[in-house]
């Protein structure tokens, strides 16, 4: 965790929703380097300017906000992102790294916070796993296992489904 | 804790921010797509635009009978944006029936004739070779499929009501190709099929019944696309359907001709269409040096590119087309400019003013 180690330069997020259990903010302290991961909080630092800046977090939950600074931690030092990335072949891999997979070996819901939190802090590559992490979920699996992996209600009637199998059959190949 | 296995209060992938989701499916193939799509109501339609942006009707009852269901859709058809129509040389009518076929159009003796030349021809020597029904069992289905189809004129009818039902639909693409007969009788198909012109005329006929449509409809159709096999293209010319031609390529902008050399022989030879800014042309082994330069030069007012992906030509001849003593002064190109890709000659001509 971020604040184990010695933190050069700290930056305080304050989440509007705090996590369960005690709230310490000192474990909501993190390398700026890390927080920098968000290009959301990258320009806001960069407005703020100064240093041992505090920043609220509003739309995120501090358990989820603690989880993806993890990530952005252990994901400091990775090259930044360039625009370059939004191509296909980014998309084409299907690849996760160990480190990766491992730390979202979490529960459905929290893959999902991970997601819209990564969606909304604007950290494409944490963004990229996740939606990754669940297109591997979908792909190889019939509609009724996708409907169990995630929970989901069939709302067609038969009538309706005998209707999309044959508008299905016209789509293109 | 076990991964994503915990029973849920709640369906997170149906409440996903749709920007997430078309991240998510962008990554899938056709077919994973269509399983997703049959999940729920509502990954239904965040699926449709991915399922029916890009359709493709073949010149068949099965796909002519599939494009009027499609069109019939409203929640399809608002996704539509390019469709692509597949056709193939017409059979001679008596194709579908076995008897005037066997009597008439394609004896046994003419099978063993040609059978025996082809055999002889590929292998160095005779050996027995199918019997005559192979040619009813190749040839029939393909037959009785175009008639079904041209009896009840259903290309004319479903193609010109269909496409005017797409509100976003801006491009069309007509692929020829031989009909769908095993390669050892393509040689017989060249005494059981009407004249190429005459299958080619009738499929740009029902295309334009379609464009036209489009037209009364204030929808229009940008880009079109002419590809499918060298064999079909190289044995056709389109001097009979020019009228044809200029109908279907009225409003176009982009014209993209993919071993259609047919085409460019035609369209050189109409007036001007006011809107053409680009050309692309691939898969030329030979091109028309005289029609392609007439075509280029009436064009130089509204063009803005020329794509070439593997065309025998050089950027000489190019220059040359393009310094036409009649060129307007106000049309300024500035130098070629060649990119290599794997496989590819792409030489972009950029007009800058």
């Amino acid at each position: 965790m971020a604040t184990s180690k010695q933190i050069k330069d700290p930056v305080k997020l304050i989440p509007t929703i705090p996590p369960s259990g005690e709230f310490d903010i000192a474990n909501f302290t993190f390398e700026r380097k890390a927080v920098e991961r968000s290009i959301l909080l990258k320009n806001m630092l960069e407005d703020l300017g100064g240093t041992n800046t505090e920043i609220p977090i509003p739309n995120v939950k501090g358990d989820v906000l603690l989880k993806v600074m993890d990530w952005c931690d252990h994901h400091m030092n990775d090259p930044p992102t360039t625009g370059d990335e939004d191509n296909d072949s980014r998309r084409k891999t299907t690849d996760i790294e160990e480190w990766d997979q491992n730390f979202l070996q979490v529960d459905q819901e929290m893959l999902f916070e991970i997601i819209l939190a990564a969606n909304y802090l604007d950290i494409k590559a944490l963004l990229d796993i996740g939606c990754k992490t669940v297109a591997n979920m979908i792909k190889g699996k019939s509609p009724e296992e996708i409907r169990k992996t995630f929970n989901i209600q069939n709302d067609f009637t038969p009538e309706e489904e005998a209707q999309i199998r044959a508008e299905n059959e016209w789509a293109e190949e | 804790m076990t991964v994503h296995s915990l029973p849920l209060s709640k369906p997170l992938l149906v409440l996903l921010p749709n920007e997430i989701f078309f991240d998510i499916i962008s990554t899938f193939d056709h077919w994973t797509i269509k399983r997703l799509s049959t999940v729920c109501k509502r990954l239904r339609t965040q699926c449709l635009p991915y399922l029916f942006r890009d359709i493709h009707v073949s010149f068949t009852p099965h796909g002519l009978l599939a494009l009027r269901g499609l069109s019939q859709s409203d929640e399809i058809c608002q996704h539509v944006v390019w469709v692509t129509y597949s056709v193939t040389d017409i059979l001679d009518p008596r194709v579908a029936d076995a008897q005037k076929l066997r009597e008439e159009l394609y004896t046994s003796r003419a099978y063993a004739e040609d059978e025996t030349e082809h055999y002889y021809l590929k292998n160095g020597n005779m050996k027995t070779f199918p019997a005559y029904e192979s040619i009813l069992e190749a040839f029939l289905p393909v037959g009785a499929s175009q008639r079904n189809v041209l009896g009840k004129s259903l290309d004319m009818d479903v193609v010109s009501s269909a496409l005017c039902r797409f509100p976003k639909v801006s491009k069309v693409t007509l692929r020829y190709d031989m009909p769908p007969i095993v390669p050892k009788f393509i040689p017989m198909l060249l005494s059981l099929r009407i004249k190429p012109e005459e299958s080619l005329r009738h499929h740009l006929k029902v295309l334009a019944g379609g464009i036209r449509q489009t037209r009364d409809c204030s929808i229009t159709i940008r880009t079109v696309e002419f590809g499918g096999s060298s064999k079909a293209w190289g044995s056709v010319n389109i001097d009979t359907s020019a009228e044809l031609l200029r109908d279907i390529l009225e409003d176009v902008e982009v014209l993209r001709l993919f071993r259609a050399n047919a085409i460019l022989t035609g369209a050189y030879q109409l007036p001007p269409f006011g809107h053409l800014r680009e050309i692309d042309m691939c898969d030329f082994p030979v091109i028309d040096r005289p029609a392609f330069q007439k075509f280029v030069k009436g064009h130089l007012n509204t063009l803005r590119a020329i794509h070439w992906h593997k065309v025998s030509v050089n950027s000489d001849f190019l220059r040359r087309v393009t310094q036409h003593p009649n060129v307007s002064q106000t049309v300024i190109f500035q130098p070629c400019v060649f990119r290599q890709r794997v496989g590819v000659d792409k030489l972009l001509l950029t007009r800058i003013t």
